[in-house]
């Protein structure tokens, strides 16, 4: 597992790394499967999430927030062979996912926007606009 | 790591990373069928060969570039905080029995798995069809 903390800069005035946190939330639940593979990435005011699961139907994957923390979450049925069919090799597994992130910001909740491409998840989360940098316009006063 | 990685055997300077997709295979009646896992592959790259009884299945996986895809919402450069994708050349081959015909398979892909049929020749013979006219 690799983090990044020193390419986001933004992190190092709070003290605290928040990334240690970050990478102890990309919590990995085994149900009955594997874990698909996710990739994140970050940039100012957004945070970028792709994870690989193909064969599911797009309205059978969740995408929630719970405060800081991104669950997302699908099922599948697995195929059942008829009669008469037999099996020759088995190697896709599981019938469900889940996995969560922990985010390095507060994100505005009504603009996340989530779409599944050839068997990715992506999802877009930007930063709460509050918590974004604000540029200080320095008046002269004379 | 989900997948199985090999290095291309000759030694080219740059890496080339070869997943293996994982895939299932049944037999029904007429058929041979296959599920092959392609996530994030664009189905028009997908490459099905099928030469002396042989299925090859080959399909590049590119690192996305997200910074290239952007709207006023996600503004300014990404940079990659996590990583567990690999990216590279899917391929995969299946040798498969006599008595199949090539010229007949069907291929299908959807949410990145491509599913593909192989149909069995009836007795081995080659099955004419009869126009009515």
């Amino acid at each position: 597992m690799l983090l990044n903390p020193w390419m986001i800069p933004w992190t190092a005035p709070f003290g605290a790394d928040p990334f240690a946190e970050f990478e102890r939330e990309l919590g990995r639940v085994f149900q009955g499967g594997r874990e698909p593979e996710l990739d994140v990435w970050t940039s100012e005011n957004a945070v970028r999430v792709a994870l690989r699961a193909p064969g599911y139907a797009p309205e059978a994957i969740d995408v929630t927030l719970d405060g800081d923390v991104l669950s997302l979450q699908g099922t599948r049925t697995a195929r059942a062979l008829a009669e008469g069919e037999r099996w020759h090799g088995r190697e896709r597994e599981g019938e469900r996912f889940a996995r969560r992130v922990r985010l390095p910001f507060r994100v505005e909740q009504d603009r996340i926007a989530a779409r599944y491409e050839n068997g990715v998840l992506w999802v877009d989360l930007p930063r709460a606009e509050a918590e974004r940098a604000k540029k200080i316009t320095v008046h002269n006063p004379s | 790591m989900n997948q199985v990685i090999q290095r291309t055997p000759n030694a080219e300077p740059r890496e080339i990373a070869v997943l293996v997709p994982r895939t299932d295979v049944w037999e029904s009646a007429n058929a041979y069928h296959f599920d092959v896992e392609l996530p994030g592959v664009d189905p028009q790259a997908i490459s099905i060969e099928f030469e002396r009884g042989v299925l090859t299945i080959e399909a590049e996986v590119k690192a996305p570039a997200p910074q290239s895809s952007e709207g006023p919402e996600t503004a300014g450069a990404f940079e990659l905080a996590h990583r567990e994708f690999t990216y590279g050349t899917y391929r995969r081959a299946f040798r498969l029995p006599d008595g199949v015909d090539g010229d007949a398979i069907e291929a299908q892909s959807k949410h990145g798995v491509l599913s593909l049929s192989v149909p069995k020749k009836a007795n081995g013979a080659r099955k004419i069809a009869v126009r009515a006219s």
